[in-house]
């Protein structure tokens, strides 16, 4: 059984240290030698990392940026396509005697695949030797651990859940924007009102069985079995479906006819829906305004509460985490990258929507480096601020990956069924439940 | 005696000496030969017959790549006698072959027909012939995003011309358990009939032209003549077309992969899409490679029946 360890500790008081207690560098001039312990490197070394995000989208100025305050170490940066091909090909690289010193993983399940298979070094040393990084990181929500207590990848981005709003619509409508607090009877009752002749009110539902059951939510058991006949699954799911079947919420069938699953900012940004549950990995469409030209300024609301939920989590979670390869030849030079891409270099990170989870530097900083220069021009930047910044987001990691890609595959499958209409909503949880303990029986 | 040794002898001789140097010479050019077809064979070795063997060893084990060479654990032939029993796999054999049989003779069909059309004295046939082969060369990608258009529910063309005809609710296509495998058996038929009508072309050219100026005397009409002469002139040709449309289409993974991602559901999951799955999405490396020898060996049963049956059905030209 594939289970691992988060701690999960308050957040509240995570975000506090974070903002209040670091250091704030200056704008725009990060300090590469941050708080860092006084280390002498060897001359002549090269950092080959591999990461997921384009060397174009910030990770290039962030090396260029280390190199330029580390004289003497290279860092060579490659990108691969976080797909399944291209994970593959990490994966080959890692085993295949590839040198890699640092590497990113996007997904738990991969994460628990690599270092349970020996391909990530142990950095609980220099964690530990680190009093900032260990004070933050035995204080934050969902760091992953095989083991309590041992490192193995550090958390560099938080992607926090909330509402893209289409503010104009809604002025021309003369319907308020949802404040925090709001419930998910008046989001529904919000799309309602927003659908019109030619937009639907929102592209989908929050995810509230995320929301309300948090991490490992599929499984129940410790992975034995699966959790999915939890009445929060066929609540969410039925939500959505109703949903589009009322024609408040955008066509499933022209989801999976323009291929929109992973990437919908089209919808939104063409106005066909005005309210959009995404995270700020987004904004970037929203920035981009050759590609995705509009006229309209796009403003946000924290998600909704849920009912009976005393403190409930956000969709998404903690991610981009960072690994030391475990055969890199300078785990020093390596440390001290790795530090700096949680840190200082973390603003170079900011274009490509990625909030740091360890914040060196204030939240003007972050505003400015994610909303980019026509920030007035496109966002309501006080309600962004809002959501980013909200101390009661509760973040969560997985701890269970057992079956994992299959049960994603299944759930994908089902789900895209009962949306477009050729199942119901007890069929899809009973075909769910049953095809996910079959996958769960197989796996143990 | 003597005088027909002295005169033999010489040719004797020099028909020794020419042995021997053609010897030497085979000796050098073959290895010159070799020379030549070394990249080629070198990546041959490389990049199909290294794999081959690895899937062939991989698939007696359970492998996830990301655990290296060292976690590769034994496990004889479970890996097959999973596959045997795994009905998602044997569901998407089943859709392997209704994708197959739904696209490779209508492909065929359309590629006679299209040929037949241009294979006369045709306004502007060349052209004709460039544009019917296009589909058949351009990126996959291109082609995959043309059609996610065409076929959109509420804003394609396709759904358009049909409620234009009266057709009140047209399918959703790509967004329909149902209508998915039809619209991609649809593309792969539009995909590939150019290239099989460029094929019947070259065959069609060929065809000598005293049997029709016989069968034009003995008053045959046009399909006389084309039951008569061309078709089975075309045998080699058509089996041809329909062994490689079988072999190739059996294999298809590019455009789902593109479109549909196997779904809605598994309505799209084709055999090799599965192994992908498994293999890609699963980590199930050793499973995924023993899935693909099963698949082999369909693939081989299929086309060695085909090959029987053509002795009977082909006429070769002696």
């Amino acid at each position: 059984m594939k289970s691992f360890k988060t701690f999960n500790l308050n957040r509240r008081q995570v975000i506090g240290t974070a903002i209040g207690g670091a250091a704030a560098a200056r704008l725009g001039a990060p300090s590469a030698t941050f708080a860092a312990p006084a280390v002498r490197f060897q001359d002549g070394v090269t950092l080959e990392v591999w990461g997921g995000v384009p060397a174009e989208n910030g990770p290039q100025a962030l090396v260029d940026a280390f190199m330029d305050a580390n004289p003497g170490i290279t860092v060579n940066y490659t990108r691969y396509v976080n797909d399944d091909t291209g994970n593959t090909q990490l994966d080959t690289a890692l085993q295949g005697g590839t040198l890699i010193d640092l590497f990113f993983t996007y997904q738990v399940s991969r994460l628990g695949q690599r270092i349970g298979a020996g391909a990530a070094a142990d950095i609980t040393q220099y964690v530990t030797d680190d009093a900032e990084i260990n004070e933050w990181i035995t204080t934050t929500d969902g760091i992953f651990v095989t083991e309590e207590g041992v490192y193995h990848a550090i958390p560099t981005t938080q992607e926090p859940t909330f509402l893209f709003i289409n503010k104009n619509a809604f002025e021309d409508a003369g319907i308020e924007i949802p404040q925090a607090g709001w419930t998910i009877d008046e989001f529904v009752e919000l799309s309602r009102e927003m659908t019109g002749d030619l937009a639907f009110g929102t592209y989908g539902p929050p995810n509230t069985a995320g929301m309300k059951l948090g991490a490992n939510a599929w499984y129940k058991e410790g992975g034995a079995e699966s959790n999915f006949d939890d009445p929060a699954f066929a609540e969410t799911y039925g939500r959505h479906r109703d949903m589009i079947d009322e024609g408040i919420a955008f066509p499933w069938t022209d989801v999976i006819a323009q291929n929109l699953r992973a990437y919908a900012q089209t919808p939104f940004l063409t106005e066909q829906v005005h309210l959009w549950v995404n995270s700020p990995w987004s904004l970037r469409y929203v920035n981009d305004k050759e590609q995705y030209p509009h006229d309209f300024v796009t403003t946000f609301a924290p998600l909704p509460k849920l009912p009976d939920v005393e403190q409930q989590y956000t969709g998404q979670g903690i991610n981009n985490w960072i690994l030391m390869g475990a055969d890199t030849q300078f785990p020093d030079e390596a440390w001290q990258l790795m530090r700096y891409w949680l840190t200082d270099g973390a603003e170079y990170m900011l274009p490509a929507g990625k909030i740091p989870t360890y914040l060196t530097f204030d939240e003007e900083t972050v505003v400015a480096g994610l909303l980019g220069p026509d920030a007035e021009e496109l966002y309501d930047v006080e309600a962004f601020r809002s959501v980013t910044f909200d101390p009661d987001i509760r973040y969560f990691t997985d701890t269970i990956t057992t079956g994992a890609a299959e049960i994603t595959n299944l759930l994908t499958g089902l789900e895209d069924r009962l949306l477009i209409g050729e199942i119901d909503i007890d069929q899809f949880i009973t075909d769910l439940k049953a095809g996910a303990d079959d996958i769960l029986a197989g796996a143990s | 005696m003597i005088n027909g040794k002295q005169k033999i002898a010489p040719a004797v001789l020099a028909g020794t000496e020419t042995k021997s140097r053609r010897t030497r010479s085979r000796g050098k050019s073959s290895w010159q030969g070799y020379l030549f077809i070394a990249p080629n064979l070198i990546g041959f070795a490389a990049f199909t017959l290294l794999p081959l063997i690895f899937a062939l060893v991989v698939s007696f084990a359970n492998w996830d790549v990301v655990s290296g060479l060292s976690g590769i654990e034994w496990v004889g032939l479970d890996n097959f006698v999973e596959g045997f029993t795994d009905s998602a796999f044997w569901k998407a054999m089943g859709i392997t072959g209704i994708y197959v049989v739904g696209s490779v003779p209508l492909t065929v069909a359309f590629g006679l027909l299209l040929a037949l059309g241009l294979n006369g004295p045709t306004p502007g046939r060349a052209l004709l012939r460039l544009i019917f082969f296009i589909p058949y060369i351009v990126n996959a990608v291109a082609i995959s995003a043309t059609w996610i258009l065409l076929y959109h529910p509420r804003y394609g063309p396709i759904n358009a011309v049909l409620r234009w005809i009266g057709v009140e609710d047209p399918p959703v296509w790509l967004a329909s358990s149902d209508w998915a495998l039809p619209a991609l058996i649809i593309m792969a038929i539009w995909g590939g009939c150019g290239y099989a009508a460029i094929i019947f072309l070259a065959a069609l050219q060929t065809l000598p032209e005293d049997l029709y100026e016989a069968a034009d005397l003995d008053g045959a009409g046009v399909i006389e003549k084309f039951r008569s002469i061309t078709f089975p002139l075309i045998t080699p040709t058509t089996f041809f077309l329909l062994v490689t449309g079988f072999i190739g289409s059996s294999q298809s993974w590019g455009m789902i992969n593109l479109m549909t991602r196997g779904g809605p559901g598994t309505s799209t999951t084709v055999a090799s899409y599965y192994v992908y799955q498994n293999g890609f999405q699963f980590y199930r490396f050793g499973y995924a490679a023993a899935l693909s020898w099963i698949m082999f060996a369909f693939v081989l049963l299929l086309t060695l029946g085909l090959w029987f049956y053509q002795r009977r059905a082909v006429f070769y030209d002696q």
